[in-house]
C-alpha cells in the first residue's frame, strides 16, 4: 500500500468530487447517521454517566463543585464517605438500611439518618474479597470485616476497628457425612478456604478439643464449591469447614451430614467489625461518617428487635444471600451473634477477653504467614497499624 | 458425498429435533435430580421416625420432631435447585426476578435493575471503545509511522486476556462506572484497532485512493469518503465480534467487585448453590445476544447493501 503522505502534496482538481449516483448518495447519508447516531448516543450517555460515579474513593472530602446538583436535601454540602460491605448476615443489615431508606447507597443522596448527621455515606456491596481490596487500595472508607482480616491487612492501610457487629457463635462449623469422631477425622480431608477464618476455627475448635491440629488435613477450597460437592455426596467431601449460609444450607440439604464441632466453642474468637480508615477519621466530617454508621447499625437492630417489624427485616437480611426462610434466619442470627447496642460493643473493645483473643488470632495468623509482624493496640494506643478503638462507641453511647 | 445439500424441509427438521432433543434431556435430567432428592429426603425421614419413635418418653420437641419427620416420609417437599424443573425455574427464577422485592420503602425488580446496570457499561463502553478504535486503526492504516509506532504495544496487548489484568484494574482504577469502561476499552482497542488498520490495507484498492486525488479529494476526505466508508462493512463485523468478549470481562468484573448487574447476581446465587434464577438469566443473555447479533448484521446490510450478505 502506497504511503499517503507522498501522494498529497499537490493535487490537481480542487473541486470536490461529484457523484451523480443516487445509490452512493444513500449509501453516504446512512454511513453518516451511522456514525452521528453513534456520536449522538455516546454523548447522552455520557453525560449521564457523569452522576453515576461513585467518588468516595479514599473518602475525599468532596468539593462542592464536584457534588451533583439537584440535592437540595444536602444543602449541597455534606461530605461524602463510602463503606464497603459483603453480604453476610450482620453487614446485610446495611443494605437493607438501604431498602428502609436509613441510608441511601448512592452518593448525592440521603437517607433520614444520613440527613441526621448531614454525611453522605456511599455503600458500595462488593464480594468479600474485593471488599477488603477495596480498603487496602483506598477505594473506600470503611469496610466490614473479621477481626482476624482487619489483621491481616493492617500493613496495608492504617485502621482503626470502631464498630464491632456480630460474632461468630456456630455460624463457622465443621461439618461431617460418615465420620463419627473427632479422631476419625483425621483419616479424612477437610475442605474450606484457606487463610480465613474457617481455617481459623478449625484449628482453635481442635486445639480447644485437646487434639493436635498438625494430625489433621485441611485442603484449600472455595466454601460455596465445597458445600456443593458435600450435598451431591462427592466421595471425596466427607468434611467441610465452612460458614453460613453454607452451614445451615448444606444441612438442610443433606439431612444425614451433621456438625462435628463450631464456633461456638470459642464465641468472642471471630469477630465480624467495621473498619475505618485511619486517614478518614482525620478527615472534616470523619467522626460524623462513623457515629451514622453506628447508628445506622444500632437503629437497624432496633428494628429487629420489634415485634412487628423484626420477622419482616430478618427475612430481608437473608434474602439476597441465602436460601432460607423465617425459621433458619432465626438460627441465622443465633449463630451469628449481634452486638446489638453500644453497651454490648463496648463490653467486647473494652474487655481484656479480646486482648487475649488477638493475641490468639496473631499468634495464628504469623503461623500460617498470613502477615508478618502485625501491630495493632487497643483503646488510647499510638502509633499502630490497627486499632481497636471504643472511643467512637462512648461518644455514640453519651449523645444517646 | 460430503457437502452434500439437503432440501429446506430436512434442514429444519433436523434443527427443531436438536432443540427439542435439548428441551427433553434438560426436562428429564430436572425431573431425575427432583426424584432422587425427594428419595434420599424420604429415607432420611424414615430413618429419623424411626429413631424418635425408638425413644419411649418424647419431649415436646422431639415430639414436633417426630411429627415433622412423619409428614415429610409421606410427602417429601425438597427442592432441587442445581437442575431445577420447569415449573421451580417458572417460579422461583422467572417470578422471583420479574417481580418486585423487597418489604420496605425500596423495592427493585432484579431483573430490570441489573440488566439495566449491565447495558449501561456494555453499551457505553462499546460505543466509546469503537471509536476510539476507528480513529486509531484508521490512522494505523493510512499512515506508516503511527502504525510502526502503535503496533508493538498492540500486538502484546492482544495476546494478554484481559480478565487477567482485571486485579491491575481493581487496585489501580477506582471502582467506579469509569473502571468498567476503561476495562472495556482497554480489552477492546488493541484488537479492533488492529482488525480495521489490516482492513484498510487490504480492502482499499490503490487505484480508489489514487482516483479520488486525482478527482481532488483532501487528505480527510479521502480518509472519510473512501477508506473509512470502503472498510465500514468489516468494522461493523469486527465491532460485532467484540461484544461477547466485552460481555465476559463485563460479567466477570462484576461478579467481584459490582453491587448490581448480571455479575453481581450469578455471584449471589452462586454462592447460595441455587440456579434459578441463574438459568433465567442465562438463556436470557443467549437470547439478547441472538438478537443483538441479528440486528448487527441486518444493520450492515442496510448500512453497506454493496458489501454483499
Amino acid at each position: 500500500m502506497m504511503c499517503l503522505r507522498s501522494m498529497n502534496a499537490n493535487h490537481v482538481f480542487s473541486a470536490r468530487p461529484t457523484s451523480n449516483n443516487q445509490g452512493t448518495e444513500l449509501m453516504k447519508l446512512k454511513a453518516s447517521l451511522t456514525v452521528a447516531l453513534l456520536v449522538a448516543s455516546l454523548s447522552t450517555v455520557g453525560c449521564k454517566s457523569k452522576t453515576e460515579d461513585v467518588g468516595g474513593g479514599g473518602g475525599n472530602a468532596v468539593d462542592p463543585a464536584s457534588t451533583p446538583a439537584g440535592d437540595s436535601s444536602t444543602g449541597g454540602a455534606a461530605p461524602v464517605f463510602s463503606l464497603a460491605w459483603s453480604e453476610y448476615p450482620s453487614w446485610s443489615v446495611f443494605g437493607v438500611a438501604h431498602e428502609m431508606d436509613l441510608v441511601n447507597a448512592e452518593e448525592g443522596e440521603m437517607g433520614t439518618i444520613e440527613k441526621q448527621y448531614n454525611v453522605d455515606i456511599v455503600l458500595k456491596e462488593a464480594g468479600y474479597d474485593s471488599c477488603l481490596n477495596m480498603f487496602t487500595s483506598g477505594n473506600c472508607d470503611a469496610v466490614c470485616m473479621t477481626n482476624m482480616d482487619a489483621l491481616i491487612v493492617s500493613p496495608g492501610r492504617d485502621g482503626v476497628a470502631v464498630l464491632p457487629t456480630s460474632t461468630s457463635n456456630g455460624a463457622d462449623a465443621c461439618i461431617v457425612a460418615g465420620v463419627e469422631s473427632v479422631d476419625d477425622l483425621k483419616n479424612v480431608e477437610t475442605f474450606g478456604l484457606k487463610g480465613t477464618v474457617s481455617e481459623y476455627g478449625f484449628v482453635r475448635c481442635l486445639e480447644t478439643l485437646g487434639k493436635d491440629p498438625a494430625e489433621f488435613t485441611f485442603t484449600n477450597q472455595d466454601p460455596a464449591a465445597a458445600a456443593v460437592a458435600m450435598t451431591q455426596k462427592q466421595e471425596t467431601h466427607k468434611s467441610i469447614m465452612v460458614w453460613n449460609p453454607f452451614v445451615l444450607q448444606t444441612l438442610n440439604d443433606r439431612p444425614d451430614a451433621k456438625v462435628l464441632f463450631d464456633s461456638s466453642s470459642i464465641p468472642g474468637e471471630i469477630v465480624d467489625m467495621v473498619v475505618v480508615g485511619r486517614d478518614v477519621l482525620e478527615k472534616d466530617g470523619g467522626d460524623k461518617f462513623v457515629q451514622a454508621v453506628i447508628a445506622t447499625f444500632y437503629q437497624m437492630n432496633e428494628e429487629l428487635a420489634k415485634p412487628e417489624t423484626g420477622d419482616e427485616v430478618l427475612v430481608e437480611l437473608g434474602k439476597k444471600f441465602s436460601n432460607l426462610g423465617l425459621d433458619d434466619m432465626k438460627k441465622v442470627v443465633e449463630q451469628t451473634k449481634f452486638y446489638a447496642d453500644a453497651e454490648a460493643g463496648l463490653a467486647l473493645l473494652t474487655g481484656e477477653e479480646f486482648k487475649t483473643t488477638m493475641t490468639t488470632v496473631e499468634k495464628f495468623c504469623v503461623d500460617q504467614k498470613l502477615v508478618e509482624d502485625p501491630q495493632y493496640g487497643f483503646g488510647e494506643e499510638t502509633g499502630k497499624k490497627l486499632l481497636f478503638s471504643p472511643a467512637h462507641l462512648q461518644t455514640f453511647k453519651e449523645s444517646k | 458425498m460430503l457437502r452434500k445439500p439437503i432440501s429446506r424441509r430436512a434442514r429444519f427438521g433436523l434443527g427443531t429435533a436438536s432443540v427439542v432433543l435439548m428441551l427433553l434431556a434438560y426436562t428429564w435430567l430436572s425431573q431425575h435430580r427432583q426424584s432422587t432428592v425427594r428419595r434420599e429426603q424420604q429415607e432420611v425421614a424414615v430413618m429419623k421416625v424411626a429413631e424418635l419413635k425408638a425413644i419411649e418418653n418424647r419431649t415436646e420437641r422431639q415430639q414436633e420432631e417426630l411429627d415433622k419427620w412423619v409428614t415429610l416420609s409421606k410427602s417429601p417437599d425438597a427442592v432441587d435447585r442445581t437442575v431445577p424443573t420447569w415449573s421451580v425455574l417458572y417460579h422461583e427464577g422467572w417470578v422471583r426476578a420479574t417481580s418486585e422485592q423487597g418489604s420496605f420503602k425500596r423495592k427493585e425488580v432484579w431483573l430490570i435493575n441489573d440488566f439495566a446496570a449491565t447495558a449501561k457499561r456494555l453499551v457505553v463502553g462499546l460505543i466509546v471503545g469503537i471509536l476510539c478504535s476507528v480513529v486509531i486503526g484508521l490512522l494505523m492504516g493510512c499512515f506508516d509511522t503511527i502504525d510502526a509506532f502503535m503496533l508493538p504495544p498492540f500486538t502484546l496487548l492482544a495476546k494478554i486476556p484481559t480478565t487477567a489484568v482485571l486485579p491491575i484494574f481493581f487496585v489501580l482504577v477506582q471502582i467506579n462506572f469509569k473502571m468498567y469502561i476503561a476495562m472495556i476499552l482497554a480489552g477492546m482497542i488493541p484488537t479492533l484497532a488492529q482488525a480495521i488498520s489490516a482492513s484498510v490495507r487490504k480492502d482499499v484498492p490503490e487505484e480508489l485512493i489514487y482516483k479520488a486525488y486525482t478527482l481532488g479529494a483532501s487528505r480527510f476526505e479521502l480518509i472519510y469518503e473512501v477508506i473509512f466508508k470502503q472498510v465500514l462493512p468489516r468494522l461493523l463485523d469486527a465491532a460485532r465480534l467484540q461484544i461477547g468478549p466485552a460481555l465476559v470481562l463485563l460479567v466477570a468484573a462484576e461478579w467481584m467487585v459490582a453491587g448490581e448487574g448480571i455479575g453481581y447476581r450469578l455471584r449471589l446465587f452462586y454462592q447460595r448453590t441455587d440456579m434459578t434464577v441463574v438459568f433465567v438469566y442465562v438463556i436470557l443473555l443467549g437470547v439478547i445476544g441472538l438478537v443483538v447479533d441479528y440486528a448487527l448484521i441486518w444493520l450492515r446490510r442496510w448500512v453497506c447493501p454493496w458489501f454483499g450478505e
